[in-house]
């Protein structure tokens, strides 16, 4: 069986293309009014020390997403 | 006419700068997003008839976190006449999602572009002004909102335009051709609403797209009308397999890029810079060594190299200078001695004390404002997050715990920005550990006096009060005391700023400015009180002069000793210090300061012999201050969060409970195995409390497995 990636597993460097977003109503949405609607492009910058949360560039500008939100964003 | 004109806009967009200058007003400006917590009100400078109102920054209208119902609140309540929407060049699409929203509202509102200048730095970047102003209906400008005259002029204008403003009554921004099928559907369903107009209908409809639950449910519809949208509110949801407000955030983006792309050009904001630095700072092995050295090296050069030196002249001024001159001024006025005694050993030696710290007090809030103004402090709360999430805290936790360090009302302000209400109330329960300006004379007090001045000793209370924040948060979260939500870390990191001098300096001044109006008020009145009751008391039956050890303050303080003997000052001095830093921390360096006036040399040290038996005494009284209750205005403050009184009492009791645990520990097993004090009964009880601490940290580790 095919494991659905999410933004977790990207790497550094990496374009990645939002397939969807899963998760609660009120995160998904807070997720997805932060420029993170399906179909978009982010850009994996890099992780904080201890992997988590992660740096990523998407619709112009630097937003930081913690582990929570990143599984849910799948790729 | 008096017009009210509301500053809405994303976080960090440059609002209150522009209200700065607008206003002639100074708020702080911070580089984080959620400076602005609560709403500030002012007048356009030179005309007391237009109202400025700069609200908490936002990034859309559903009420997630407490500054956007601040916001939210205020547009829907109070009605303002007119938006300014205040939209960062550096990202335009994320701004747009906001303009949008407000746009539906049918509000008159003007869409002010900021940070142009910072863009243009980057490249050759054109915002086709004309042509956005008629993409959104909505006048389109832009201002350098650091000019204050620019900001002026072109506020006028608008104001000018207020009124006339010309829009085109018909247009709406339409999305996609299905979506906007549905959008009419509902508005047709509104059949009960006929006198409205079409734009007022539609923003019904979109109302009920976003599920706004809250608006929705201060309008009076007919059930059949409610049940119809329904319908067509699930039809959509099954046609494109996904809730109405997903669907409607996904069709405001494709709208935006649209707008963008035929408006712009070039407008790609480079954060090469910030992300070579971000690269060092937030790197995997260096970030931690980072974060210490930078903060060590603050307190360092606050505490020890700068400010010692400064506080110690002032302190010796002040007791061979100004002191005995006063004293000698007063003889030659013959005014009575108890007066004299009262100005001299009352008030010179309590607020003196105090006022000494104005060296340390200045330069720490000058280094945490540059800290806060280049970006680092954002950066800070990115690499703690995934730790402190470990001991029930998150990234945002350590901006309050750094705010904290200036003052705990600020800190427990910040707590505003944190979502997930479990880590709020820990983060709150703990912010007030970190030695605050007012505790970090009480520290210099005792190191320099017990301990004589070495810097150790400052670095191991701020050790402790950092280990007691992870040990509470572990134990707070392992006993689930509050209630339990998912962690949540979504924040913007702004590019790197170079540190704007004015804001510094206003937000420096104008915290040294209330530690001295403190000092002038609170302590003041606190050294009178203090003085009164230590010399003043019933002897034989008469009310009169008495020696200290008979005075009022000496009996309430030996009421209480006896609660305090485990920790290692069980004598009314101390105990009568600690209670009067609860009005204000700066209190109990006053008491010392009244309390031992008599023990003072020429070179104003004061001998603490016969209060504390021993360092580790001293240290549990110490860490004993840092931890408890915080002073009357924190607690204020915690009360004006919570909005609860049982919450409140909560947290305090939290806060002084772990103030004796760990001060019962630094005193009976430090001073066990330094060999200051004996093993007692006490060392039983000691051990069995440590045991049960590390029960609760370590036992229920199988059931609350994640994270």
């Amino acid at each position: 069986m095919l494991k659905i990636k999410s933004l977790k597993d990207a790497k550094i460097n990496e374009t990645v293309i939002v397939k969807k977003i899963t998760g609660d109503a009120n995160l998904k949405n807070r997720i997805m009014e932060l420029g993170i609607t399906k179909g978009i492009k982010i850009y994996v910058k890099n992780f904080a020390p201890m992997k988590s949360p992660i740096k990523v560039f998407v619709r112009g500008y630097n937003l930081c997403l913690g582990i929570n939100e990143a599984e849910n964003i799948k790729i | 006419m008096a017009l009210k004109l509301a500053l809405f806009g994303n976080p960090n967009c440059g609002k209150t700068t522009l209200f700065n200058n607008l206003t002639a007003s100074s708020q702080y400006v911070g580089n984080w997003p959620g400076v602005t917590v609560e709403k500030k009100e002012g007048f356009l400078r030179g005309n007391k008839e237009i109202k400025i109102v700069d609200l908490p920054g936002i990034y859309s209208l559903t009420p997630y976190t407490d500054e956007e119902i601040v916001s939210r609140n205020f547009l829907f309540k109070e009605k303002p006449d007119l938006i300014l929407n205040v939209v960062s060049a550096l990202n335009l699409e994320r701004s747009f999602y906001l303009t949008l929203q407000l746009l539906e509202l049918n509000i008159p509102m003007v869409v002010v572009v900021t940070m142009m200048d910072k863009v243009k730095k980057n490249n050759k970047c054109e915002i086709d002004f004309v042509r956005l102003t008629k993409m959104l209906n909505c006048k389109v400008l832009t201002v350098n909102s650091h000019n204050a005259l620019e900001c002026l002029e072109k506020t006028r204008e608008i104001i000018n335009l207020i009124g006339n403003l010309k829009y085109d009554e018909n247009f709406n921004l339409k999305y996609s051709e299905n979506f906007e099928k549905y959008i009419e559907k509902i508005t047709q369903t509104l059949s009960s609403f006929e006198n409205l107009k079409e734009k007022e209908k539609r923003k019904i409809a979109i109302r009920f797209l976003e599920k706004d639950e809250e608006f929705l449910g201060e309008i009076e519809f007919e059930d059949e009308e409610i049940l119809k949208v329904k319908e067509i509110l699930k039809d959509i949801e099954k046609s494109y397999g996904e809730d109405t407000k997903s669907v409607l955030i996904k069709e405001r983006y494709d709208k935006i890029e649209n707008i963008v792309v035929f408006s712009t050009k070039g407008l790609d904001f480079k954060y090469d810079a910030s992300d070579k630095i971000d690269s060092i700072v937030t790197n995997k092995f260096l970030a931690f060594p980072i974060f210490i050295l930078v903060l060590g090296g603050v307190y360092y050069f606050c505490i020890n190299v700068l400010g010692k030196p400064v506080s110690d002249y002032m302190a010796c001024i002040l007791n061979e200078v100004i002191s005995p001159k006063v004293e000698e001024f007063l003889i030659g006025l013959n005014v009575s001695n108890w007066l004299i005694n009262l100005i001299v050993s009352g008030v010179f030696s309590g607020v003196g004390t105090v006022l000494i710290f104005i060296p340390q007090v200045f330069m720490l809030f000058l280094f945490l404002s540059l800290l806060e103004e280049c970006g680092y402090m954002a950066r800070v709360a990115f690499i703690l997050d995934r730790l402190f999430l470990k001991f029930g805290l998150c990234g945002k936790s350590v901006i309050s715990f750094l705010v904290s360090s200036g003052c705990g009302v600020n800190g427990i302000m910040a707590t505003k920005t944190i979502k997930n209400e479990n880590c709020r109330l820990i983060t709150m329960v703990s912010t007030t550990f970190i030695p605050c300006n007012a505790k970090i004379p009480i520290i210099v007090l005792i190191c320099s006096n017990v301990f004589r001045g070495s810097f150790f000793n400052v670095v191991l209370v701020y050790l402790i009060s950092i280990v007691s924040i992870f040990i509470v948060g572990l134990v707070l979260k392992k006993l689930n005391s509050f209630k339990r939500l998912e962690p949540s870390f979504l924040m913007e990191l702004g590019p790197y700023n170079l540190p704007n001098l004015k804001n510094t300096f206003y937000y420096t001044f104008s915290n040294l400015k209330a530690f001295i109006v403190k000092a002038g008020t609170i302590i003041f009145l606190a050294s009178i009180l203090i003085w009164f009751f230590l010399n003043y008391g019933f002897s034989n039956g008469s009310f009169g002069v008495v020696s200290q050890e008979d005075s009022i303050l000496a009996h309430i303080g030996k009421l209480l000793t006896t609660i305090f003997v485990p920790l290692g000052f069980g004598n009314w001095q101390a105990v009568v210090a600690t209670l009067s830093g609860l009005f204000a921390k700066e209190n109990v360096v006053n008491t010392f300061g009244v309390v031992l006036n008599s023990s003072k040399n020429s070179n104003g040290v004061i001998s603490f012999e016969g209060i504390f038996n021993g360092n580790f005494a001293a240290l549990s009284f110490l860490v004993f201050n840092m931890l408890c209750a915080p002073c009357l205005a924190a607690i204020a403050t915690i009360f004006k969060q919570t909005a609860s009184l049982k919450e409140t009492l909560k947290i305090i009791f939290f806060q002084t409970v772990s103030a004796y645990v760990v001060s019962l520990f630094v005193f009976q097993i430090g001073g066990l195995i330094f060999r200051e004090i004996g093993f007692t009964s006490c060392s039983i009880i000691t051990f069995l409390v440590l045991f049960l601490v590390l029960i609760i940290i370590f036992s229920f580790n199988k059931s609350n497995k994640k994270i």
